[in-house]
């Protein structure tokens, strides 16, 4: 539309509200208009920026899946200004919503493939609707498989999911944490480690993995260590954003904006970039 | 450069108050006594000639021949700019039911046009490289688009470039009025117009009587030839002339290198360059409440302040000045070049007039170009 | 033998003490100089000591005394050396990794008064030949008498030639030769105008601020530069908007913190891109602070500044009766 404002957000209503952890929420929103909640539609890894009017505007990852219509899902870790006053909200109030923004992952390419799965802490958010999608359309991809990993047991995001992927045949999933406790009898070990002791073939694989910087480049060391090509590894980036359209010039990474030409990058195209992306 | 109307300084003057009758006309104006030179509002310009003790000829004068201190990108892009109000609504019967209300900013319905008269050409491209950044794109700043669609650039070339001027390094020159709707050379008391584009037509055919009649045009565009030459003298040439997308790829390379620490090291990170600059875009948005109501505004940032990329998780991705300064430089000469084809510096020299530690951009791009011929040595 | 030379002598006896120096070098500008930061021995030649030297090269030593680890020479005029003992009295820096350079002054130049004087033009080329100024914008040249446009702060100089506290002290041939003036004759000029009048001024001149923070980043004493809460979006104790009011918020703030710590270098009003005449706020708040604690600002290294001591009873304010 034309006379679009593209800094004008819309206005949605919580739904429902699930505690996912002690630190992340997850927060399902319906966007009030009948008629742009008809007409939203969006593609998985991309973004929208939620803000609670008075304390500021942040960016997250739609979460959920992009066939379903019922609701918007998005999960919020508790970090600074908004994240908190988000974190504060109960069902039956309003915020803004400006969607969908950023680009996403190219599934119709990673199409006759291997998927793995990499994901740390809240960084299992921006690969749910991948993962819903892909389980959803399983015929067109091989073998999917993840490693969700975090600091304790109760930290895992999406806890019941992942057991439904456990449960279901299509996905192989592997939980890690990162140090021995009580009651876990699944691995223990930092991601990258379990990652390299997994040695997942890198024939025909993408891998893609999200989390915080640091597991990020450690993972991303291991995947090449393993033999995974440059552009068969994708990941998800994080800048402090503001404008979410590419016009205050603040989420730069080199010449590539956050907010536009990402969140979503291939390793291929980080390597691209003079500028150090972690 | 071909001329086409001419008009007397007296007439200029006669025809802007005549423009200004219904439009707005902004003019570079410099208050003698204050000693500041800037773009003013002319219906502005008029009242404090009007309340000015002395006679007012010797307080406020029209100089477009000198800078103006801030560029007049905030004619379009203000410092400070409403982006919607928002009101949260309490209902008495149902005390738990709140709504919310969001008013976005009233459009001006304004019949005249914003137009800047006495623009340098560097001024005119900077205004046309913020039209790009914010105009490009399927998602529209229609914030600067609604103000900038109505107006119109008139620019005058300069005959003398100061020492710190380096637009023709940048792409531009003295007389480059490819991004001005009207482009006027001073000669002979008077000014020549040697552009007119289709939008402004008006502002000429219907404002004839200002406009001298049987012009000798070949007379005028003779001197303005030997104008044109002697103001190419006189710009400097700090680094060889290099394609952009070799200053680009040079820019590539110095990204990692220690030339950085070495070029910063005197910058104290503040914003001064970055809010003077024609080409600078950067901005911050900030919601402010009070009780039930509030607003959501943005306001101009820089990029040399140490919280600009700090994320709530307390990670920052660039903590060093001289991760910020490279960043700087390489926004101006490399990335936006990527993305807009285009340097993002004009070469108006304000940056190293403001700098209270006499940072040079000039220095740096040389510094970084001689690094790298000597590293492939 | 020129007070430069000299000073390039005295550096380069001491150069093998020091891990880095912070000196002034030349400037391709019109009366401007360049702080330059020198390591070797070889690179001393591109010193210099003139009356460009304006700037306050104290500004950067609390910095480098954080990444520095050996000892840090600075060329400093006798005024900037109160900086460095202010902040030593502060606790902020150690006394002994510093080795304070002072060359004998003989004044420096005001380039924004001499900007003032053309009417805001722009100044292409200068030339200075003994006290004769030889000035040129675009659209006229000037003859001036340097001695007019000297820094305020040199018109009521006591320390040209015999600063209080140095490493090194360089006799300068040449002495400061310029009539003195009353040190606060400007801020006496302000207070003889109503509170209105006061009031339409400081909102004219807050009308220009832009929030840039040059003033802030390059005072020597306000070491937190750039973790200031006022740009900060968290906590939030200021609105970003940019306009008189904030700018005006904002410069209170800055001469509270500064109150009986400031030691009027006047680099403040040097840096601000606006020309907002921030010294007047800084002088007046000098004025007070010296006659409520006699305190002046920069003296010794071991006298505690007003608001970082704490006194039961204040000598000279009376406070009312309690009882």
């Amino acid at each position: 539309m034309k006379d679009e404002n593209s800094y004008l957000p819309e206005i949605a209503t919580v739904k429902k509200i699930i505690k996912e952890t002690p630190a992340i929420v997850s927060l399902q929103l319906v966007i009030d208009d009948e008629e742009k909640r008809n007409d939203f539609s969006f593609e998985p890894g991309q973004v929208g920026q939620l803000s609670v009017f008075g304390f500021g505007e942040s960016t997250f990852v739609i979460n959920s899946s992009p066939s379903n219509k019922d609701h918007l899902q998005f999960s919020i870790m508790k970090a600074g200004v908004n994240t908190t006053a988000l974190h504060n909200l109960t069902e039956g109030e309003k915020v803004g919503l400006r969607a969908p923004l950023g680009n996403w992952f190219p599934y119709q390419k990673m199409e006759g493939k291997n998927i793995i799965f990499i994901g740390g802490g809240i960084g299992l958010a921006p690969l749910r609707p991948l993962i819903m999608y892909m389980l959803e359309n399983k015929d067109k991809y091989k073998d999917l498989t993840l490693l969700a990993a975090a600091k304790t047991p109760d930290d895992f995001c999406f806890a019941t999911d992942i057991e439904t992927w456990e449960k279901s045949k299509d996905m192989k999933v592997i939980m890690t944490i990162d140090t021995a406790c009580d009651m876990w009898g699944k691995e223990v070990g930092l991601c990258p480690n379990v990652l390299e002791s997994m040695k997942p073939s890198p024939e025909n694989t993408i891998a893609i993995t999200c989390g915080p910087p640091i597991m990020i480049k450690y993972t991303l060391e291991v995947l090449l260590k393993l033999g995974f090509a440059e552009d068969m590894i994708y990941t998800t980036l994080e800048r402090r954003m503001k404008c979410g359209i590419g016009k205050c010039g603040r989420c730069n990474i080199g010449d590539k904006f956050v907010c536009v030409d990402g969140p979503v990058f291939s390793l291929k195209e980080l390597n691209q970039i003079p500028e150090p992306f972690m | 450069m071909r001329v086409i109307e001419y008009i007397s300084k007296e007439n200029t003057k006669n025809w802007l108050e005549k423009l200004d009758a219904k439009n707005d006309v902004f003019l570079p104006v410099q208050d003698l006594q204050e000693a500041r030179i800037g773009f003013l509002d002319y219906k502005e310009f008029k009242k404090l000639v009007q309340q000015s003790k002395e006679s007012p000829e010797k307080r406020y004068v029209i100089n477009h021949r000198e800078k103006t201190a801030l560029s007049p990108k905030y004619i379009f892009f203000p410092e400070t700019e409403k982006l919607f109000d928002f009101e949260y609504l309490k209902d008495i019967e149902n005390p738990e039911k709140v709504e919310l209300r969001l008013g976005a900013a009233e459009k001006t319905e304004s019949s005249g046009r914003i137009i800047l008269f006495g623009l340098k050409p560097c001024d005119a491209e900077g205004i046309s490289r913020l039209d790009r950044v914010f105009g490009e794109g399927d998602k529209k700043d229609n914030y600067y688009m609604e103000k900038r669609k109505n107006s119109l650039l008139i620019s005058i070339g300069c005959n003398t470039p100061f020492p710190d001027c380096f637009c023709t390094l940048v792409g531009g020159s003295p007389f480059n009025f490819e991004n001005a709707d009207i482009g006027m050379v001073e000669v002979n008391d008077g000014y020549a117009i040697v552009k007119i584009s289709d939008d402004a037509k008006d502002l000429i055919s219907e404002n004839r009587e200002y406009f001298d009649k049987d012009i000798d045009k070949t007379a005028i565009e003779e001197e303005i030839e030997k104008i044109i030459k002697s103001s190419a003298e006189k710009i400097g040439h700090t680094w060889e002339d290099l394609p952009r997308e070799e200053i680009s790829k040079i820019m590539d390379e110095s990204i990692g290198s220690g030339i950085w620490d070495q070029i910063t090291k005197k910058c104290i990170s503040c914003g001064a360059c970055t809010y003077v600059c024609p080409t600078c875009y950067c901005f911050n948005i900030r919601d402010e409440q009070k009780g039930l109501q509030g607003q959501r505004y943005r306001s101009w940032d820089y990029c040399m302040n140490s919280y600009y990329t700090l994320e709530a998780s307390g990670h920052n991705p660039r903590p060093d000045k001289s991760l910020r300064y490279r960043n700087k430089v390489n926004c101006k000469y490399n990335y936006n070049i990527k993305r807009h084809g285009h340097i993002y510096c004009v070469g108006c020299g304000r940056c190293i007039e403001v700098c209270p530690v006499s940072m040079d951009i000039r220095e740096a791009v040389k510094t970084v170009i001689d690094n790298r011929q000597q590293a492939s040595d | 033998m020129t007070i430069e030379n000299k000073l390039k002598e005295k550096i380069d006896e001491i150069m093998g003490d020091l891990e880095l120096l912070v000196g002034y070098s030349p400037s391709a500008l019109p009366l401007k100089v360049n702080p330059a930061f020198i390591e070797k021995k070889e690179e001393t030649g591109s010193l210099v000591f003139n009356k460009m030297c304006i700037n306050n090269l104290a500004s950067y030593i609390y910095d480098l005394s954080k990444s520095v680890k050996g000892t840090i020479g600075i060329v400093l005029k006798p005024c900037d050396t109160r900086s460095i003992i202010q902040l030593a009295s502060e606790e902020l820096i150690d006394l002994k990794k510093i080795k304070m350079i002072v060359p004998g002054c003989s004044g420096v130049l005001d380039y924004k008064k001499i900007q003032k004087h053309v009417g805001g033009e722009k100044i292409i080329s200068c030339k200075l030949d003994g006290e004769s100024l030889a000035i040129e914008t675009i659209s006229q040249k000037h003859e001036l008498k340097a001695g007019d446009f000297y820094a305020d702060k040199c018109y009521w100089c006591q320390v040209h030639d015999n600063p209080a506290h140095f490493d090194e002290f360089i006799e300068n041939d040449q002495k400061l030769d310029i009539e003195p003036r009353e040190k606060y004759a400007d801020i006496d000029a302000i207070e003889g105008k109503s509170i209105d009048e006061i009031m339409q001024y400081w909102d004219e001149q807050f009308s220009n601020c832009i929030r840039c923070y040059a003033c802030r980043n390059i005072c020597p004493l306000e070491i937190c530069r750039d973790r200031c809460i006022t740009n900060l979006d968290e906590p939030y104790w200021q609105s970003q908007r940019i306009n008189t009011e904030e700018g005006k918020f904002f410069q209170l703030i800055r001469v509270l913190h500064l109150a009986g710590r400031c030691t009027e270098c006047g680099e403040c009003e040097r840096a601000c891109p606006r020309d907002i005449p921030l010294s007047k706020l800084m002088k007046k708040s000098a004025q007070i602070t010296e006659k409520l604690f006699e305190y002046k600002t920069g003296e010794e290294p071991d006298k505690k500044p007003p608001f970082l001591t704490f006194k039961d009873v204040e000598k000279n304010i009376k406070e009312e009766n309690l009882s």
